[in-house]
């Protein structure tokens, strides 16, 4: 009979496990789903600190459901807290929220412009990355006026930050858009104080626009400036990256009508050559595409003259942008964005270490050599124009 | 660095922790092994014996009976003796006649309704009374008459003889007539049963698209004579058993020899030998008193009603206990597997037929884990759910006061509450019961915000794929575990529910039925096995039976 007593014991001693109840528990209900942040400059001074003004989108979920039949309330709310911390905003906001905010399904954070300028942006990404909740590859943007204003831009059918995470995944389709920021990648950057590019957005009477590329600095981790759209095009070629049918448009060298070519496969190759402490660059990019339009009069398609025409226009375009967007980072910016202090360390790491700690300076030194090959594939099933 | 190790080997919080860590592995495994020992040892179960008790052979196990008394010569005597133990029964008959020129007394002895009165006229008492040329007064010598009788006289194909009082007195019962002759104390027993019988038809429970169409029946022998028509092979064996001290049901065991392990038939014939219990009923009692563990959920044996699913299982090298009284036919062992086939499987094409097992495989995996995920996810893990279904999912539960462990039982144990009234009820009003609760559950509940939308699509989909078990016993198991893995997520979300799965995995793999792992073939690892598991190769390429049964005759074709 003892070992029964004993087993009893250990019964009740398993039963123990289940005192402990569903302490983690917290229904899907009962949180604040946090879609958007955004971080502004504040107005208000707090002691000698600069202040934070940091806005959640929640989302209404039951105006989520209803967007269908068609109701006028908006299926979000935006809360505005002011602070001179991040972590001391979100507690304010359990002051104002009647639900905890809940970071797991945070779609995008976006930076005004004047804040990412102003204030060192590993301070500001910090709190979120070290949060468990948040995930490593929300989006992050930086908007040229206030992030307050691009949060009540609503979609076609979608709320602003749905809104917002689904353009910056946009760049896929467009050459004039810099390829999504992840928090992770913008965290690796900081830290490695390499130069990097994050994609900008303005607000517009109509809605949310893509507007380029807000440049950080490495060794700052501010950003010190933009590049429009064409220097983004530019330097999405430089970098070789694949984009659906990014559109170049040239000029016909004979008789100066417009010629439009869209890409379909583009590679670039970076080389760095050496020469004692010399460096320079040589940059080679091939594409391949078709001819999507041409003003030329007449434009026959199935003369390999024109074909090579339109090549040398293409070719002749693409310098001239890839040639801006480089003088725009070496010359005014002084900045590398494009990944040729990675290629140095590749090739060269000795060298690399020498001159990693002010790459950006040294690179804006550097004379690059920019070549360009371009095959038109194709033409569509219209040859000649006429006939 | 040392100091360092000794600070924490003097923090009570250190040691308490791994007190708890051992403790409760510990404590899980004391208390099943106590359960288990109590099923087996201590005889808390009804049924099996310890097996010191068991040696004594199944054929002594008497209650109250008279012991085996010997019949004398007299007959008077013997029939008095006769209606002594079975003469109260208004429908136990005693017909007493004088044969032959002789004028000998004799007398037969039946119950009425279970023997064939008119063969029982025309072959034995007709030929007793006229027989002219045997039993005429030149003859005396009465043991020599005897053999005579069964030789020349009585025309019936089944003929024994018995001695003892208690015996003659199970064959009557048993609904054979008993012949007693004057001056003998031998008894002819006559095999002239006639039972009133089901006709075959098709098996209720388990439905082919593509396959025979009969099924078992109640009677015992009506069972085999499906099987013998199907197995023509003089390997074939039946053995036959009586189980029950009250009841003495027939049970036939079945095997094919020569192909069969017969290490598995002692086994099973040890087990079934053990069985002392006053009735028999059904085979299912049999399956319980011979399964290796009784705490287990899921069921150790098979039942089938198909004759050719006991068919393939023989060849398969499997034993067959069939039941007097049940069509369902027993089939050990059992592997977790096999209770996921349907014979459909190999008379279909192989690749439909592996479809629908991958089909059938993750229609068990959704009744067992949708709930509980829906739970854990709700509760717990919001963010493994895309953005957008989490905000219509959190619409939907918008009003809804409970949370979702209390939602998703009201649901679960509505579905079970539906279920078992429309199994128990006439088929009309069970049609009835389904449209009402189809209504309550999908629209009612919905509506008056007491479950979530989603919720009722859960239960809908956990409905459906628990009915596509093959096997019923299968299905009940999950239907057990579905609920403590709700419980489990609700309480642990997502890691309570791999913490259960693993539970789960370890007792499966460590189940075992008559010497078979329930898991085999994927632990122990038999990769030939494969061929024949989730996926189901061609005929051509399936050469070798089952390794797992370690059969003596491996190949197939």
């Amino acid at each position: 009979m003892r070992t029964d007593k004993t087993l009893y014991i250990y019964t009740l001693l398993l039963l123990l496990v289940f005192l402990t109840g569903c302490w983690d528990r917290k229904e899907i209900e009962e949180v604040g789903i946090v879609l958007g942040i955004g971080l502004d400059q504040s107005d208000e001074k707090e002691s000698n600190h600069q202040s934070i003004s940091m806005l959640h989108q929640f989302a209404v979920p039951k105006q989520f459901a209803a967007s269908d039949t068609g109701t006028s309330q908006k299926d979000y709310i935006n809360l505005v807290s002011e602070g001179d911390t991040v972590l001391k905003n979100i507690r304010e906001m359990s002051t104002r929220a009647d639900r905890p905010p809940s970071y797991e399904h945070l779609r995008i954070i976006v930076i005004s412009q004047a804040l990412a300028r102003d204030i060192d942006l590993k301070r500001i990404t910090n709190f979120v990355l070290r949060n468990t909740d948040t995930r490593r590859s929300i989006r992050v943007v930086i908007d040229e006026g206030n992030a307050k204003d691009i949060f009540e831009k609503r979609g076609i059918s979608t709320n602003p930050a749905l809104l917002l995470r689904a353009l910056s995944d946009n760049y896929k389709t467009s050459l004039t858009m810099p390829s999504e920021s992840k928090l992770g990648d913008i965290s690796e950057k900081l830290t490695g104080k390499t130069s990097f590019i994050v994609p900008g957005v303005e607000t517009t009477d109509a809605g949310v626009k893509s507007a380029g590329g807000a440049v950080i600095k490495g060794s700052l981790a501010k950003m010190i400036g933009w590049l429009d759209e064409e220097e983004v095009a530019g330097l999405n070629i430089l970098k070789g990256e694949k984009r659906q049918n990014g559109i170049v448009k040239g000029t016909d060298p004979k008789s100066g009508e417009a010629i439009v070519y869209e890409i379909r496969t583009i590679k670039s190759k970076i080389k760095p050559k050496f020469k004692g402490n010399h460096i320079s660059f040589e940059v080679k990019i091939h594409t391949v595409g078709k001819l999507r339009e041409d003003w030329v009069d007449p434009g026959n398609a199935f003369k390999s003259e024109l074909i090579k025409r339109a090549e040398q226009a293409t070719e002749a375009s693409i310098r001239e942008s890839v040639g801006k967007t480089l003088s725009k980072m070496q010359k005014s910016l002084k900045v590398d964005v494009a990944g040729f202090g990675t290629k140095v360390r590749i090739e060269n790491p000795r060298i690399w270490n020498k001159l990693k700690e002010d790459w950006d300076e040294e690179f804006s030194e550097m004379p690059v050599e920019v070549k360009v090959n371009v095959k038109i594939q194709e033409f569509g099933t219209k040859g000649a124009k006429n006939g | 660095m040392l100091y360092k190790v000794m600070a924490y080997l003097i923090k009570p919080d250190i040691w308490l922790g791994a007190f708890f860590s051992f403790a409760f592995p510990f404590g899980v495994s004391r208390v099943f092994h106590w359960l288990e020992r109590g099923s087996r040892g201590n005889s808390r179960w009804l049924g099996i014996n310890p097996k010191e008790k068991a040696q004594k052979s199944f054929i002594k196990q008497e209650i109250s009976q008279p012991s085996s008394i010997p019949f004398t010569a007299e007959l008077n005597h013997n029939l008095q003796a006769m209606k002594e133990i079975i003469g109260h029964n208004s429908d136990v008959l005693f017909r007493q006649f004088k044969a032959g020129p002789l004028k000998w007394n004799a007398a037969v002895v039946y119950v009425d309704g279970l023997v064939d009165k008119m063969a029982l006229v025309e072959q034995v008492i007709k030929p007793l009374m006229q027989d002219q040329g045997i039993l005429n007064p030149q003859n005396i010598n009465v043991n020599a008459l005897n053999n005579s009788i069964m030789d020349s006289v009585v025309c019936c194909a089944e003929v024994k003889e018995v001695l003892s009082l208690d015996d003659c007195v199970h064959e009557v019962l048993s609904g054979n007539a008993a012949l007693f002759m004057e001056g003998t104390a031998n008894v002819f027993i006559l095999g002239l049963t006639e039972g009133k019988e089901r006709a075959i038809e098709e098996p209720l429970t388990e439905a082919v698209v593509r396959g025979p169409r009969d099924g078992f029946v109640e009677n015992l022998r009506s069972s085999t004579v499906l099987l013998r028509r199907r197995i023509k092979d003089p390997g074939f064996t039946i053995i036959n058993y009586t189980v029950g001290r009250r009841s003495r049901t027939n049970l036939s065991l079945m095997y094919i020899r020569g192909l069969t392990n017969p290490e598995l038939v002692k086994e099973v014939q040890e087990r079934v030998e053990r069985i002392d219990i006053d009735v028999i009923l059904e085979s299912g009692e049999i399956e319980q008193l011979i399964e290796d563990n009784v705490l287990s959920p899921f069921p150790q044996a098979q039942n089938t009603e198909r004759p050719d699913r006991v068919v393939s299982a023989l060849m398969q090298g499997r034993v067959v206990l069939m039941t007097d009284g049940t069509p369902f036919a027993l089939i050990v062992p059992v592997t977790f597997n096999i209770l996921m086939t349907s014979p459909e499987d190999y008379y279909e094409r192989w690749l439909p037929a592996s479809l629908i097992r991958i089909l059938r495989t993750g229609a068990a995996f959704i009744a067992l884990f949708l709930p509980a995920l829906y739970i854990a996810l709700i509760s717990y893990n919001h963010g493994l759910i895309p953005a957008k279904l989490v905000i219509s999912i959190a619409a939907g539960r918008e009003g809804v006061p409970f949370p979702s462990i209390i939602e998703a039982l009201i649901m679960e144990v509505t579905l079970e509450l539906l279920r078992e009234a429309g199994l128990r009820l006439p088929k009309p009003i069970g049609q009835a019961v389904g449209i009402v609760g189809g209504l309550v559950i999908g629209q009612a509940a919905v509506q008056a915000a007491i479950v979530s939308p989603i919720m009722v699509i859960v239960v809908a989909l956990t409905a459906i794929s628990s009915f596509a078990f093959p096997q019923y016993g299968a299905g009940i198991a999950v239907r057990i575990l579905r609920f403590a893995m709700m419980i489990s997520a609700a309480v642990l979300g997502l890691y309570g529910i791999i913490l259960f799965y693993i539970l789960i995995t370890v007792h499966l793999v460590k189940l075992k039925s008559f010497g078979v792992y329930y898991m085999s073939p994927f632990t122990p690892l038999l990769p030939k096995d494969w061929k024949d598991s989730f996926i189901r190769l061609p005929t051509r390429i399936l050469k070798r039976r089952p390794e797992m049964n370690k059969a003596q005759d491996r190949t197939r074709q």
